[in-house]
Formats: C-alpha cells, sequence, structure tokens
C-alpha cells in the first residue's frame, strides 16, 4: 500500500500559528463551551469568542431572530458579559485548551476598542484581537466604524500600537469597495482581515405592517449569503497580501474549499453551528479528505488556486 | 433524571399518529433522550435534509418510558411543521436533545397542572411523572373540539382528577383552561398547591396573574424562536424581572414569579 504523505494544515497569521485553517465564527460559538457535547472543540485551529463589549450589554428587545429562505436574520445586541468578566470567568477555561483564542471586540469608541486590547493583553487571555467593526462610531453620528476608510484606519493603528498579539480587523459587507477597505486595514498594520460580517437586513410582517425584530434591522447571515461572501473574498484575497480569514454560510466541507479556492487561508462556520453544532469538525474532515484525494499536501497549494483564465 | 446531558442524533419514528386535522403524534426510536429527560425539556428537529428551512424546530417531549421510546406531538402551523408531518415511519429524525431546564416538581404541595393546545405535551410528561410518584394531583387540558382530544394522552380527563375544556363545547367543558384553574385556587389554600402550565402566551399572563396575585407558587413554559437550542445564539431571550433570560437554557419553564 502506498504512504499516505503528512498533510499540512498550519496556518501563521501574523506569528500566531493555527494548527488548522477551520476556526469558528464570532457569535456563532458562544464561549465555546456550549458545544463541548457535540465534538471535540480542541481539534479547531481557532475559536473565535462571543462579541465582547467593554462595560456588560444586556442585549436588543426580542424577538431577535428571525429565518428567511436559507438565511437567519439576527439582532441579538451583542448581549454579553463584558470584557472584564470575560477575563475573570470565561477566559481560564479557554485558556487551557489546545486551541487559539480569538477575542472578538466590539467598541463604541476608538477608545473603547483600545482599552479592551491592552485589557486582554495584560491578561494574556487572548491569541489573537479580532476587532468587529460593524459598531456605530457613537461621537461621530452612529456610522458604523468598518464603513468609513479614515476611522478604519485609525482604529487599526490604533489597536496594533496598543495589541501584543496580532490583530485581525473584521470587515463588513454593508459597503460600497470591501476589497479597499481590506487595503486600508493592511496599510494600517493588520495582520489579517476576516469577512463577511452580516449583511444588513429588514423582515416585515405584512400582516401587521410591522419589523419582525424588536431591533427592526438586524443582520442577515447563512446559505443565503455565501454566494456574496465568496465573491468578496475573492476580491479581497487580490487586493491584500495580509492573511485573509473567510465565512458567509460556510456549512460544509464543500463550502469552505469554496473559500480556500478564493483566496481564504482560514475557514469559519457560523450560523450552521446551530444547526449542526459539528459543522466544524465535519469541515476540517472534509477539507482533509479533499486534500488527500487531490494529492495536496500543503494548505498553500489549495490556498488561492482559482483559476479563471479560459483554457 | 435531568442533567445537561445533550446529544445530536438520529432517531428512526417507530410510529405516527395522525389524530385530528394538522396534528400529530410521533413515536420515536431515542434511548439516550429517553433516558436522560424530565418533563418540560424539549427536542430540536431537523426538519429539511436541504437548508430551507435552515433552522431546527423545538418540540417538547409529550412522554418518555424511560427506556428508549419518546412521544412528540405537534401541530402543523407553518413550513417546518408541515415538511415534518411528512415523514414515514422507519425515517430518521435528525435531533439535539434533550433540552432546556425542566419542570421542577414541589413535592410537598398538590400540583394543578394547566396544558392549552400544544402546550399540552410538557404538562402530559409532567402528569405521567407525577402520577408515577403519586403525588396530588389536578390536571386541566383545554383545547379547540373534540377531535383534538388524544392531545390528552394518557391523561384519563373523564375522572374526578381532570377537567378537559373546549373552545367550542364538543367535548368536556366549553371554554378556557383557565377557568377550571380559578376554580381549584378558589377552593385551597393557596400555600398548598403548585400550579404548573403550559400554552399559548395569553394563557401563560392570565396564569402567571393569577398566581401571582395569590402568592401561589407556579412554574410556566415558555415559545419563543430560536436558532440553536443549547444556549450559544442568545436569540431566544425573552424580558423577565431577572433581565432577559434564554427559553432554551434557563428556560423554557420559569417561574410564574420571574415575570410582573
Ligand atoms: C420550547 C418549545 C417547545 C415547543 N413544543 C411544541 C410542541 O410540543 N408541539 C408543537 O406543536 N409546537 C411546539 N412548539 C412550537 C413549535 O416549535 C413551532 O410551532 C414551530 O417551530 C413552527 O415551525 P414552522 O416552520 O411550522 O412555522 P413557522 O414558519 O416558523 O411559523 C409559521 C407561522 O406560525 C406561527 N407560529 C409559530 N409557532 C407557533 C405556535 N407554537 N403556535 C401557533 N403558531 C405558531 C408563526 O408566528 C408564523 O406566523 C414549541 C416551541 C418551543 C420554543
Ligand atoms: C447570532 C449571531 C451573532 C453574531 N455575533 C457576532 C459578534 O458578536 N461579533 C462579530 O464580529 N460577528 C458576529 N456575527 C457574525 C458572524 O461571526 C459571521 O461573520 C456571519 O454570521 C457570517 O457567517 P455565517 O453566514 O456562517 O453565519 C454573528 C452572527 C450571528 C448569526
Amino acid at each position: 500500500m502506498e504512504m499516505q504523505a503528512k498533510i499540512d494544515l498550519s496556518v501563521n497569521i501574523g506569528g500566531c500559528t493555527l494548527k488548522n485553517p477551520v476556526i469558528t465564527a464570532s457569535g456563532t460559538f458562544g464561549y465555546g463551551r456550549e458545544f463541548v457535547d457535540f465534538m471535540d472543540i480542541e481539534r479547531l485551529g481557532a475559536i473565535a469568542v462571543k462579541g465582547l463589549t467593554m462595560q456588560p450589554r444586556p442585549g436588543n428587545k426580542p424577538p431577535r431572530l428571525v429565518e428567511t429562505p436559507s438565511g437567519l436574520i439576527n439582532a441579538i445586541g451583542l448581549e454579553n458579559v463584558g470584557i472584564k468578566k470575560f477575563i475573570e470567568v470565561k477566559a481560564p477555561y479557554l485558556k487551557q485548551l489546545d486551541t487559539k483564542i480569538i477575542a472578538n471586540i466590539s467598541g463604541f469608541s476608538p477608545e473603547e476598542y483600545a482599552g479592551m486590547t491592552e485589557l486582554l493583553c495584560e491578561a494574556e487571555a487572548a491569541d489573537l484581537i479580532e476587532a468587529n467593526l460593524s459598531c456605530p462610531n457613537i461621537k461621530h453620528g452612529g456610522i458604523a466604524f468598518g464603513s468609513d476608510p479614515k476611522m478604519m484606519a485609525d482604529i487599526t493603528a490604533e489597536l496594533k500600537r496598543r495589541s501584543a498579539v496580532p490583530v485581525i480587523v473584521k470587515l463588513s459587507p454593508n459597503v460600497t469597495d470591501i476589497a479597499m477597505m481590506a487595503r486600508v486595514a493592511e496599510e494600517n498594520g493588520a495582520d489579517a482581515v476576516s469577512l463577511v460580517n452580516t449583511f444588513l437586513a429588514l423582515a416585515i410582517d405584512v400582516e401587521q405592517r410591522r419589523p419582525v425584530l424588536g431591533n427592526v434591522t438586524g443582520g442577515l447571515s447563512g446559505p443565503a449569503i455565501r454566494p456574496i461572501a465568496v465573491r468578496m473574498t475573492w476580491q479581497v484575497a487580490q487586493a491584500v497580501s495580509i492573511p485573509v480569514m473567510g465565512m458567509g454560510g460556510i456549512a460544509t466541507a464543500r463550502d469552505a474549499l469554496e473559500f480556500l479556492i478564493a483566496g481564504a487561508c482560514c475557514v469559519a462556520p457560523g450560523t450552521a453551528c446551530f444547526v449542526n453544532p459539528a459543522a466544524p469538525v465535519e469541515v476540517l474532515e472534509g477539507i482533509e479528505d479533499y486534500m488527500r484525494r487531490h494529492n495536496m499536501t500543503r494548505l498553500d497549494e489549495l490556498i488561492g488556486s482559482l483559476s479563471v483564465e479560459s483554457d | 433524571m435531568s442533567g445537561s446531558v445533550k446529544q445530536q442524533l438520529f432517531a428512526p419514528i417507530v410510529e405516527i399518529d395522525r389524530f385530528a386535522d394538522g396534528l400529530y403524534r410521533f413515536a420515536l426510536n431515542a434511548p439516550f433522550v429517553a433516558q436522560h429527560c424530565a418533563p418540560g425539556q424539549f427536542v430540536n428537529v431537523k426538519v429539511a435534509h436541504e437548508n430551507y428551512p435552515l433552522l431546527r424546530r423545538p418540540l417538547s417531549i409529550h412522554d418518555s418510558d424511560g427506556i428508549r421510546r419518546i412521544d412528540l406531538v405537534f401541530r402543523v402551523v407553518g413550513e417546518g411543521t408541515a415538511i415534518l408531518a411528512e415523514r414515514r415511519v422507519g425515517d430518521e429524525l435528525d435531533l439535539i436533545g434533550p433540552l432546556g431546564s425542566p419542570f421542577r416538581i414541589i413535592k410537598d404541595k398538590r400540583a394543578l397542572l394547566a396544558g392549552g393546545g400544544v402546550g399540552i405535551p410538557p404538562i402530559h410528561f409532567l402528569f405521567r411523572e407525577i402520577q408515577r410518584r403519586e403525588l396530588p394531583h389536578f390536571v386541566i387540558c383545554g383545547m379547540r373540539n373534540k377531535d383534538e382530544a388524544a392531545l390528552a394522552g394518557a391523561i384519563p380527563y373523564e375522572t374526578e382528577h381532570y377537567e378537559l375544556c373546549t373552545d367550542d363545547g364538543s367535548l368536556g367543558r366549553k371554554g378556557l383552561a383557565i377557568d377550571p384553574l380559578i376554580e381549584q385556587l378558589n377552593a385551597v389554600d393557596p400555600a398548598s398547591v403548585a400550579v404548573y402550565c403550559c400554552g399559548p402566551e395569553p394563557m401563560l399572563r392570565a396564569v402567571i396573574r393569577l398566581c401571582n396575585e395569590r402568592g401561589v407558587e407556579c412554574q410556566v413554559s415558555f415559545e419563543q424562536q430560536m436558532a440553536c437550542g443549547f444556549g450559544a445564539c442568545i436569540g431566544c431571550s425573552i424580558e423577565t424581572k431577572k433581565g432577559y433570560q434564554r427559553v432554551c437554557t434557563e428556560g423554557p419553564v420559569f417561574s410564574a414569579s420571574d415575570f410582573e
């Protein structure tokens, strides 16, 4: 029998090595522990935890969820325990896991992003920091940080100054030119970009002529957004040379392969984890299987291998 | 009996009973759930093989033999439940369970159980447990009409510890389940009984108000749209006096005193 060549699945993000490219999407994997009955979470390359804010947040008025064709609109409102309690109560468990921890942070001012980064680094509570820039800047008319190039530049540069660990900038798809936004993040020192966050959406109860969600609008995720997320990942991967972490509707290895082939070096099943909580491990096994079938031994052979030339 | 153990599993359907228009009882072979569930808990069922509908549908456990079999009872109200209703005996259901916090049985108080419509399943399972433990009880079920009588399952509603109400009076007493509940409460010392209720939200709200006013210990089981069912998405929260609480984890069973 032929010897199987060992497959190297490791990925380097700004000096931090993930053992494989399968991670989780923030807000869809709780604080990790919720999933231990369904899979061995230490098999994952990294776990991105639920979005954190400086102060604890109660979250939005219900209803917070509505299902749409092959999608989910959520307006959770960043309900979380706050950064201090995260460091005290949740981080010790996460720290002892044999996987990397991505702390996902959301701020309502540049100072909050900076403050949270310092607290996380002091406590050594995360291996990577992911800045969710889809939050409104309260001081500047509530425009999302991630939809304004100047604000994105400032926050990215500030985070890089404060952070002792690699910084990932999470891109909002609710912009005209996502590749341009990715370049802004790169120019200001981001170690990686992740995309996509959810698409701003609205569902209407036609009988009542009222919004279904308590928050009126929400973010659309799930299989419905996947082709758009793949296109955006492809555009961003061509525009920057830092690692691109892909997400948006990934439920199976086949879905994840689209993102890898488009140029992502990591893939994160998100909403899929609600339906099939073992999805991340199934995605990992499927990627390995694919590489074996295609005689690939390194992830590089797969990443960005999309050929658009006509034969 | 209960605990935080849960699994994702495939459970073959062993029996299907379509007992009224749009009402179904599925018996499943699901030993893990049967052995670990308690009244008030639910399973989250994947209804479609494809991505639509995407999310699982939560269904209460109507009965468990404690060994291998569980029963689910559901009403077709939309696309998800309509797809579920097309399943045949022998098909496997992809489900996660058991989920949620069960009813806490108060041993030294007479149990007053009230279920309305497809809120009856968890009340039925609770009745079975209370009956097994030979605790004093009275059970009230409310439903649309006589065709839905099988919602009450093994509850011997024609005997003295039971009352069945229908909206149209075609079986039992005509009217809402809350009326016999008020009569029961009128007849006893409020400190001697505990109320357990599941049903449509207006029924829950009425029962909460009634029990809180009279100082009666009461537990109610709520419903809310949910994405995961196991505490990760924080999407199924409802407003309580303690702040937002997840129906899937802190609930579905809450104490009436958590509400105004
Ligand atoms: C913890 C829990 C336990 C539950 N247990 C049971 C059970 O044992 N048996 C059962 O039949 N149902 C039960 N439900 C309700 C059940 O989950 C929903 O009826 C189901 O998810 C609807 O899915 P659908 O795709 O058919 O309808 P959707 O397409 O989601 O909804 C269709 C329409 O029906 C309405 N609707 C949704 N839920 C209900 C409802 N419960 N009653 C009436 N209208 C509704 C919606 O608002 C919408 O207008 C439970 C819910 C929860 C949260
Ligand atoms: C319920 C829910 C909560 C989310 N919370 C966060 C969050 O706190 N921070 C963040 O950066 N992204 C959050 N997201 C976005 C996801 O991380 C992901 O970018 C998006 O859902 C697309 O992936 P998917 O289609 O696989 O879910 C959330 C998504 C969902 C569905």
